[in-house]
């Protein structure tokens, strides 16, 4: 009788404690996140002042580039930044869609390419950079 | 006869001399060329890459970008 009894309780007690870890991971991985979210967040804002500013442009591959080639230290870092998440990107949607992740860039870049605001440079594939 | 062997001697030096510089203008050529060959791999190899898809293969990736997108308004 014993034994029956706390064979469920055991199983309670487990799943609680599984419950518990849960939710104990839950707001760590909020935590650790957020600061990245943020920093992109960061980035994002400096990318579109050097969009504005004509520093910085859409490029074909659905990267960003440097219109005159190089940029400042920030700028630099938030451009190699979004970059880098985009690379990620792209790499799922190949794996999603079956195509290499260049190809995935290069879908992106034919989409970013026709959001671009007049004024702002952009660079299409095999070309050079041109002002909207 | 005596002098003969000595032009023969200084001929095969001026060869050894030309040969050494042939192999040194081939090797720079080499070196040239494999300096260019990536820059042009980079520039060229990516610019059909998209274009070749299958119609069907691109509407749905264009579909996914699409999705990409909106999922990552830091990115884009």
């Amino acid at each position: 009788m014993n034994t029956t009894l706390h064979k469920p309780l055991r199983t309670l007690r487990a799943g609680a404690a599984a419950l518990a870890l849960t939710l104990a991971a839950v707001p760590v991985t909020m935590l650790m996140s957020q600061p990245a979210f943020a920093d992109l967040a960061n980035d994002k804002a400096t990318v579109d002042a050097a969009k504005a500013a004509g520093t910085v442009g859409e490029q074909g591959d659905g990267y960003l580039g440097y219109v005159g080639g190089s940029a400042d230290a920030a700028t630099t870092a938030a451009v190699t930044a979004i970059n880098a998440g985009r690379a990620d990107v792209y790499r799922q949607t190949a794996a999603k869609s079956g195509v290499t992740p260049a190809a995935a860039g290069q879908a992106t870049g034919a989409q970013l390419l026709a959001k671009v605001p007049p004024g702002q440079f952009y660079k299409p594939l095999g070309g050079s950079w041109t002002k909207k | 006869m005596v002098a003969n062997p000595g032009h023969r001697a200084g001929a095969e030096t001026g060869n050894e001399e030309m040969n050494a510089r042939t192999v040194l203008f081939a090797a720079s050529i080499a070196a040239t060329l494999s300096a260019c060959t990536p820059t042009i791999r980079v520039e060229v190899a990516p610019i059909n890459i998209y274009a070749k898809l299958d119609a069907d293969v691109r509407i749905r990736l264009d579909k996914e970008v699409q999705t990409a997108i909106q999922q990552n308004p830091n990115l884009f």
